[in-house]
């Protein structure tokens, strides 16, 4: 069996009042770009909060396993793990500096941190590539004098320049134009085939999903729903959730997408069937009693429901 | 920021005026005849007639704006009238005395600030844990103990009881120890409360999450970022105690018999020596005022979000 770089198994996590994730299981290679999609409030961001195990980010492993490179992580992570080994942009990528402080000084105290040279030649290209040529004076600025697309991308350069085994991104690309949104997703993709960085991309893009995915997963209410390779997933999905998802991604033709009716529940799945089952199209009486599997439908390919009874 | 500065400058002489102004209403308001004060405190016998005549050498029988813009024009001189007790001008009478209340102040400001800062970073790193509720509750004690007390406490036990230090400080620098200590104690206290609570607030922003997950040590983080982030607030209260402890080294002064002018007005206060006590009051308050200005530029210096209007 193939070496997996990080496995994830029946995840509980939960900020203190219930589980915001229960039962969260996928895996990764080496090199693999996994996309979990997923509406806001799913539960996306809270898994990789978890993955880091990072106090002050609140959220708690309340079950189940992590495990990376061959090792359990428990929190706190070790130091030297953490940026060096497995990277972090967060959802607001400028706000994971210190607004007064200029870049250049962040930028040292991270390298040194990990025992790394600052090589500002490295430093200036890594810049470069994301549309930022004007590098040298970015780094005497301080986050508060940039504007968000910035921030976001010189954010994305310093996890870039730790050459971390595995990329944590949380929306990252979010706030960017669709110019610079590019850029991002084609230098995520060169970290990718330079050095066999596996990432883990977090999004409601699902555009930047099929541009990146080796494999996609969906969430719904803390629940993995289906995962599989992300041409099986984004062209025939499975799972009612998936398929409505999908067909909410707007088109030029300048209709409207149809939305999804309903609102997703606040806390994780307090049923132990298909939390999914009050704003489903094929839902059946039985469907919120069933307990919760994976299926394997298709090559690679699983989800917990085919809206087919 | 030249500009900036001088304007605030500009703004110090209404404020300024105002203060005179009260300063001389509130003596003038006073119970007390201040003719008869100077004669008895020259050792003269009183006659009536003796009375009316200095009354009328004082000018007292002048009308109240009169006298207010004679005094005022004089102090503008440098020239705060005499004192009734001895007929020594009172400016330098106050000046002689100021350095050793600098001294004290200083002293009191320095031994705070070496306990609290130290103590308000680590309590609130520790939150919650056995050294932040012990620092919590001596800090609570200390803050509600007025300055009297603490100097009383610290006088019997560390000068009768185990003769550490003399009873009468006289202006030595192991005198200067006890009195700066029972200044220091209730202000540290304050101090630490707030340093902790800054910490806190700063330990909360999203860059320290983000800092710790770029695997940078929390120490640095502490020392770097979060240290250096609340200066402004530890500032802040700083100028704010000056206050506080001007009128503090009146009373522990007193206690002590350090020979600052808080001595010199208590002893001013006793005897009605008029002109000892407004000008010890005009010298308190315009000290009081520069250094709130000197706190508000601080900020800019620290803080390069602050705009100067």
């Amino acid at each position: 069996m193939e070496e997996k770089l990080l496995t994830v198994q029946d995840l509980c996590v939960s900020y203190g009042d219930g589980d915001v994730l229960s039962g969260v299981t996928f895996s990764m290679r080496a090199g693999e770009i996994l996309c979990i999609a997923g509406e806001s409030g799913c539960g996306k961001s809270t898994l990789l909060k978890a993955i880091l195990g990072i106090k002050p980010l609140g959220a708690v492993v309340t079950g189940g396993r992590i495990t990376f490179a061959g090792r359990e992580l428990h929190a706190p992570v070790p130091r030297r793990l953490l940026g060096a080994e497995i990277g972090m942009i967060f959802q607001n990528p400028g706000a994971s500096f210190n607004p007064v402080r200029s870049y250049e000084k962040q930028f040292r105290e991270t390298l040194r941190s990990h025992g790394r040279a600052y090589d500002a030649q490295a430093v200036l290209d890594c810049l470069e590539t994301l549309r930022l040529p004007d590098g040298a004076r970015i780094l005497k600025s301080c986050p508060y004098e940039m504007s968000g697309g910035m921030n976001q991308r010189i954010a994305i350069a310093l996890a870039m320049l730790l050459r971390p085994r595995l990329l944590l991104c949380d929306e990252a690309t979010g706030a960017l134009d669709v110019t610079t949104q590019k850029a991002v997703v084609e230098e995520l993709l060169r970290l990718r085939s330079e050095c066999g960085t596996a990432i883990l991309f977090v999004t409601h893009n699902l555009g930047v999903a099929a541009r990146m995915a080796d494999t996609v997963g969906v969430m719904y209410a803390g629940r993995m729903v289906e995962s599989g390779d992300a041409a099986a997933v984004l062209q025939s999905p499975a799972h009612p959730y998936t398929q409505s998802l999908i067909a909410a991604v707007p088109d030029f033709g300048g209709a409207l997408p149809k939305g999804l009716p309903g609102q997703p529940p606040l806390h994780g799945a307090e049923t132990p069937g298909c939390a999914f089952a009050p704003r489903c199209p094929h839902a059946q009486p039985g469907c919120g009693k069933k307990a919760y599997t994976m299926r394997q439908v298709g090559a690679r390919h699983f989800a917990c429901c085919t809206g087919r009874v | 920021m030249t500009n900036y500065v001088g304007k605030r400058l500009l703004q110090l002489i209404p404020i300024l005026i105002g203060l005179t102004f009260l300063v001389f209403t509130l003596l003038y308001i006073a119970p007390g005849d201040p003719a008869q004060r100077k004669l008895t405190a020259q050792g003269v016998a009183v006659s009536e007639q003796v009375l009316e005549q200095t009354r009328e050498e004082m000018g007292l029988n002048r009308p109240f704006l009169v006298r207010y813009g004679d005094w005022l024009l004089g102090v503008l001189r440098g020239d705060f009238g005499a004192s009734y007790k001895d007929g020594m001008p009172v400016l330098p009478k106050l000046m002689r005395c100021m350095g050793n209340t600098l001294v004290l102040a200083a002293g009191s400001l320095l031994l705070a600030l070496v306990v609290s800062v130290p103590l308000g970073v680590l309590t609130a790193a520790r939150r919650g844990g056995v050294i932040d509720r012990l620092v919590r509750l001596l800090t609570f004690v200390g803050n509600a103990m007025p300055n009297f007390l603490v100097s009383v406490l610290l006088m019997y036990y560390l000068c009768i009881q185990v003769n550490l230090f003399p009873v009468i400080a006289k202006g030595t620098v192991q005198g200067l120890f006890l009195p700066a200590l029972a200044l220091a104690i209730p202000m540290a206290s304050r101090f630490i409360r707030q340093i902790r609570a800054e910490v806190l607030e700063e330990l909360g922003k999203p860059y320290v999450a983000g800092a710790l997950a770029r695997g940078v040590a929390m120490r640095t983080v502490l020392v770097h970022d979060v240290l250096r982030n609340t200066l402004s607030g530890v500032l802040t209260i700083v100028g704010l105690s000056v206050g506080t402890l001007m009128g503090g080294s009146v009373v522990v002064e007193t206690i002590f018999r350090w020979p600052g002018v808080g001595q010199l007005v208590m002893d001013a206060i006793s005897a009605r020596d008029f002109p000892v006590i407004q000008g010890f009051v005009l010298l308190m308050a315009v000290i009081y005022v520069v250094v709130n200005l000197l706190t508000d530029l601080s900020y800019r210096a620290l803080d390069p979000r602050v705009e100067l209007e």
